[in-house]
């Protein structure tokens, strides 16, 4: 599986030029940037579904955010995982990916749990029934977390409003 | 705008969301005070839409990763698999029963939900089966809150997959808590809720596992999910609750499920939606254990549970209203099924009386209906007008006031109660009904269906206790077995049926005459027609003493005499008897649904009698009224096309028939589950309506899709014998001689084993077999068969009847080829001396006789 891996991120590697990013190449990133971090391991992912989760969407994120910065000119389009589906790419600029980075990173300070799930749910595409399994808290929680982050983040990042960085 | 004041901003956007407006004001007031720009912050937070990019996912990266961090499984195999129509893609979910993903419908790109049930102890046919059952009854409720079921079939693995609309939206409880909706839209939107599972209830399906995450809500309304699942994938060992939610499963869902059971779990619903929360701490680990906790800790009092900080919308709310919260909910969790509710309508009628300040039924076994001056309060009280009158009452007079309501409540009750019982009455029949409209299938159908009536059965020994009821519901259990073909059961509940109502009403009353008319039909469809007949006249004689000769029951003792004489072929007879119930009931306003069975009998006497083009006509009228009764896409208006189209091709009208057909095709496929007998039906007529035109490019893969389709199932079916003939007769217009003769000779087969005694069927086999064997040039074989079906044809139709004429001229045209021109020239003779009739199918084949005449004289010239 790794060595499969290993070919795929090279393979993104060689698309750096293309603005098209597929998830499937990402996660392959994702997986190569877990394997070097600290505290990861396969026993923890096995300890605590929360800390792993966190782990793995982090580590998207920081995949993301780099590869916005690196190239600033191209915007972003994601191709969902299953090539039969039907929905359109998410499209995303790379200010908009740096923005949404720093705008998680300051509501991480006050709101860790509300960041934490924004940053799962977006980058790590888990649904509101495993947000509420992973965190243990009801439902009704999970959305109204997400409900208002969501508020937040779009009256932090609308147009004319970015800020300050 | 600074991150700092939009971080302070959204703390306070925290802490007053969701709170009615003073609340939320002292907030304001306190968190903002002198602060105009974070006043400004908070709003524009508040103010800025949920919807965004953000909550997108960008892909499913934990599944891709590690996919079976729980599991330790290795990935999942059906990610990409192709399924069926489909190709499987990402999991959208997991529940109890199995997972769902995301698919797409390879021929015509629709995505939809692709839901995965697995169960190791029970067989996937089976499920399949029964599951099919269920989504073609829901299938016939056309409920937009009940997300409908596309296909449904079996796993090689031997679980089953089905596809389903692909529905977003929130968990009930959550999309409440979302929107932060008041108790009066929670109310409504549980309204929605009952309206849909009520719906299912009415065609007979219970849910058995209706929890929040089964129901999903948006702003378009409510969708339910899983219908019937659950009983089915129900491991029987552990009993059913190995997959039931725990807090919603109503006690007796261990042994026995009844639409009250979804009315147990729509009482915890309710107080769920209400109060943000289960009514009860769920910190049992097992079903069993849970039973028990709420055994000792029954029904809560719901006022104590709620937790005003969190859940804004219960502050103020009165004692009154709590106790008519907690009454509906205690009646509708009851642990005894027979206390609750006995309807979902029932209690959706509580709810709505509470909404608008009307008594509510279930406060009425509660000390508080006349403790209080309830009554009056929720009679009056919701005019402030009517309240003041009641104030002043009450210190003029507390105890003339308490009497004028008792009274007034008790007349009320009394009306009410009366008006229950008959709905009562007919809600059981139509339910019973409904639950056996698709028994006319498969034999397996036919087994379940007859599992689900001795359940019913049993239902019905408990519910049904007076006489009069118990009589009416072993009618409806008689024609339901009728239908399932178990005729000795069917005899037996008609018996006992009508000595109820002899009991009762005396023997020559109407409605023992309404069972020995059942009786009638029953004894026809047995086989045993002169009896049915001598029934029917009985329950007439009957009537008629009783009733006006133009009366409706007299009439369906008309129509059902008729019905047995079309059995017995004499269709003569038959055909005054319907005529004269057709022209009575269009002056009957009621009468709708008895016209149109009328009006199809004689269209179907017509076509037998070889009249096409009224056959037609008299469909045609039939199937206008079933549009306005049944809908324009009910099942029944596919089978009215059916035989309209069949009418066309004896006719021998292609555009017309492949038109017709392609119609009740679009029609029953769409209503009924792939497979089902009646879409194969239609796929056969359509089949044969194309080769008519010529188009068998078409027609033939058609045929053969029909004819696999019906092999398939677990008894031969005339269905399958016509299809069988119908492809013989086109390919022979194809020339493909051979391969025609196997299929008249497979189809002769087919009506042997359906009919032992020679019939109509017999005929249409040998004529195709003879009309093969002219072609081939096998004259002598020709002559055999062409001899035989001649012989059945006269017999049973007689020397008029346009059949017969074709086959005259059939073997006219066979002798012909053989010299035999003198006894040919006779037949001919003979044909056009009979024909009486002057519609386009006789004037053909008068025509063609009158073609192998010159013929006939042709040959006799030059032989001489």
């Amino acid at each position: 599986m790794c060595e499969q891996l290993r070919a795929k991120a090279s393979l993104l590697c060689r698309r750096e030029a293309s603005p098209l990013v597929s998830t499937g190449d990402l996660v392959s990133d994702v997986y190569l940037r877990l394997r070097r971090h600290p505290t990861y391991s396969v026993e923890v992912a096995r300890r605590s579904r929360l800390e792993f989760v966190w782990l793995v969407t982090a580590a998207m994120r920081h995949v993301l955010t780099d590869a916005a910065r690196k190239r600033h000119a191209a915007s972003f389009q994601f191709v969902p995982l299953d090539e039969g589906d039907q929905a359109a790419p998410i499209r995303l600029t790379p200010e908009q990916l740096i923005d949404l980075d720093a705008a998680l990173t300051a509501l991480a300070l006050e709101h860790p749990r509300q960041a934490a799930m924004i940053t799962m749910r977006f980058y790590g595409g888990l649904s509101l029934g495993e947000l509420h399994e992973t965190w243990g808290v009801s439902d009704a929680t999970v959305s109204r977390d997400l409900a208002l982050s969501l508020k937040f983040l779009n009256a932090l990042l609308s147009p004319g409003k970015r800020p300050p960085e | 705008m600074k991150q700092s004041l939009m971080l302070e901003a959204f703390d306070i956007v925290q802490e007053s969301w969701g709170l009615a407006g003073p609340e939320r004001q002292v907030v304001l007031d306190n968190r903002c005070a002198g602060r105009p720009d974070l006043l400004e912050a908070v709003e524009n937070i508040e103010a800025a839409p949920v919807d965004s990019n953000f909550d997108e996912p960008l892909g499913r990266v934990i599944e891709q990763l590690l996919p079976d961090i729980s599991r330790a499984a290795g990935p999942d195999p059906l990610v990409g698999a192709i399924v069926g129509p489909y190709r499987v893609g990402q999991p959208l979910g997991e529940g109890g029963m199995g997972r769902v993903y995301r698919a797409v419908h390879l021929a015509h790109g629709g995505t939809v939900a692709f839901k995965v049930l697995r169960s190791r102890l029970t067989n996937g046919r089976d499920r399949v089966a029964r599951l099919r059952y269920e989504a073609n009854l829901l299938a016939r409720c056309h409920h937009a809150g009940i997300v409908q079921i596309h296909h449904l079939d079996a796993l090689p693995d031997g679980g089953v997959y089905f596809t389903m609309e692909l529905v977003t939206g929130l968990p009930l409880v959550d999309f409440a808590a979302a929107e932060s909706m008041t108790l009066n839209a929670r109310l409504q939107l549980f309204l929605q809720v009952c309206d849909a599972v009520q719906a299912a209830h009415d065609v007979g399906v219970i849910h058995r596992d209706l929890k929040p995450s089964n129901i999903l809500a948006g702003r378009d309304g409510v969708k339910l999910l899983d219908f019937g699942i659950s009983e089915s994938f129900g491991d029987p060992e552990r009993g059913h609750c190995a997959y039931m939610s725990a807090p919603y499963a109503a006690p007796e869902h261990l042994s026995e499920t009844t639409t009250r059971t979804d009315v147990y779990s729509l009482g915890v619903l309710l107080a769920e939606l209400v109060l943000n929360r289960l009514p009860f701490s769920n910190t049992a680990s097992t079903p069993a254990s849970l039973r028990q906790q709420l055994l000792e800790a029954h029904q809560p009092k719901l006022r104590t549970l709620a937790n005003e900080t969190e859940t804004p919308w219960l502050r103020n709310l009165g004692r009154l209203r709590w106790s008519e919260l907690e009454a509906i909910c205690n009646r509708a969790t009851e642990l005894d099924p027979a206390l609750r509710y006995g309807a979902v309508r029932e209690m959706a009628s509580d709810v709505r009386q509470l909404l608008e300040n009307r008594p509510v039924a279930a406060l009425r076994e509660t000390p508080v209906w006349w403790t209080t001056p309830y009554i009056g309060w929720r009679l009056l009280g919701r005019h402030a007008l009517a309240a003041g009158m009641v104030a002043a009452l009450a210190l003029l007079g507390a105890a003339s006031l308490t009497s004028y309501l008792y009274a007034l409540q008790a007349s009320r009750t009394i009306a009410q109660k009366q008006k229950h019982t008959e709905e009562q009455r007919l809600r059981q029949q139509d339910l019973l009904q409904s639950l056996f409209l698709n028994g006319d299938g498969s034999v397996n159908e036919h087994l379940m269906t007859k599992s689900l009536l001795e359940r019913a059965i049993h239902q019905a020994q408990v519910i049904a206790i007076d006489p009069e009821q118990k009589a009416g519901l072993y009618k409806t259990f008689g024609s339901d077995f009728e239908i399932v073909g178990d005729y000795a059961r069917a005899e037996s509940l008609f018996a006992e049926s009508l000595a109820l109502n002899t009991a009762i009403y005396g023997a020559e009353s109407p409605e023992a005459a309404d069972i020995v008319l059942q009786q009638a039909n029953l004894t026809c469809t047995e086989g045993n027609r002169q009896v049915g007949v001598a029934l029917a006249r009985q329950a007439r004689a009957t009537l008629e003493r009783r009733l006006a000769p133009t009366a409706l029951p007299v009439l369906e003792s008309d129509v059902a005499e008729a019905e047995c004489l079309i059995e017995l072929g004499n269709y003569d007879q038959a055909k005054p008897l319907l005529e004269n119930a057709v022209a009575r009931e269009t002056s009957i306003p009621d009468a709708t649904a008895d016209l149109s069975t009328a009006l199809t009998d004689l269209g179907n006497v017509e076509d037998y009698l070889g009249h096409y083009e009224r056959s037609i006509s008299l469909q045609e009228q039939s199937m206008a009224i079933d549009r306005v009764n049944e809908g324009p896409r009910h099942p029944d208006i596919g089978e009215h096309l059916l035989s309209i189209s069949n009418a066309y091709i004896q006719l021998h009208d292609p555009v017309e028939a492949t038109r017709t057909a392609r119609e009740a095709l679009d029609i029953l496929s769409h209503s009924l589950v792939p497979n089902h007998h009646d879409v194969l039906a239609a796929e056969r007529q359509l089949a044969s309506s194309l080769a008519l035109g010529g188009n068998f490019k078409e027609a033939d893969p058609l045929f053969q899709q029909a004819l696999n389709g019906l092999a398939q199932e677990p008894t031969v079916s005339q269905t399958q014998a016509t299809a069988l003939m119908q492809y013989g007769d086109s390919l022979r217009d194809q020339g493909r001689l051979p391969e025609a003769l196997e299929k008249y000779q497979a189809a002769l087969k087919v009506v042997a084993t359906l009919f032992p005694t020679p019939n109509a069927f017999w005929a249409s086999s040998h004529f195709g077999i003879a009309a093969t064997f002219y072609k081939m040039g096998n004259q002598k074989e020709a002559e055999t068969s062409a001899r035989e079906a001649l012989r059945l044809n006269t017999q049973l139709f007689g020397e008029a009847h346009v059949r017969t004429m074709q086959t005259q001229v059939l073997l006219a045209r066979i002798l012909l080829r053989q010299g035999k021109t003198t006894e040919a020239k006779d037949l001919l003779a003979r044909c056009k001396g009979h024909a009486t009739g002057n519609d386009a199918a006789t004037q053909q084949v008068i025509s063609e006789a009158n073609g192998l005449m010159q013929t006939a004289r042709l040959l006799r010239e030059t032989s001489t």
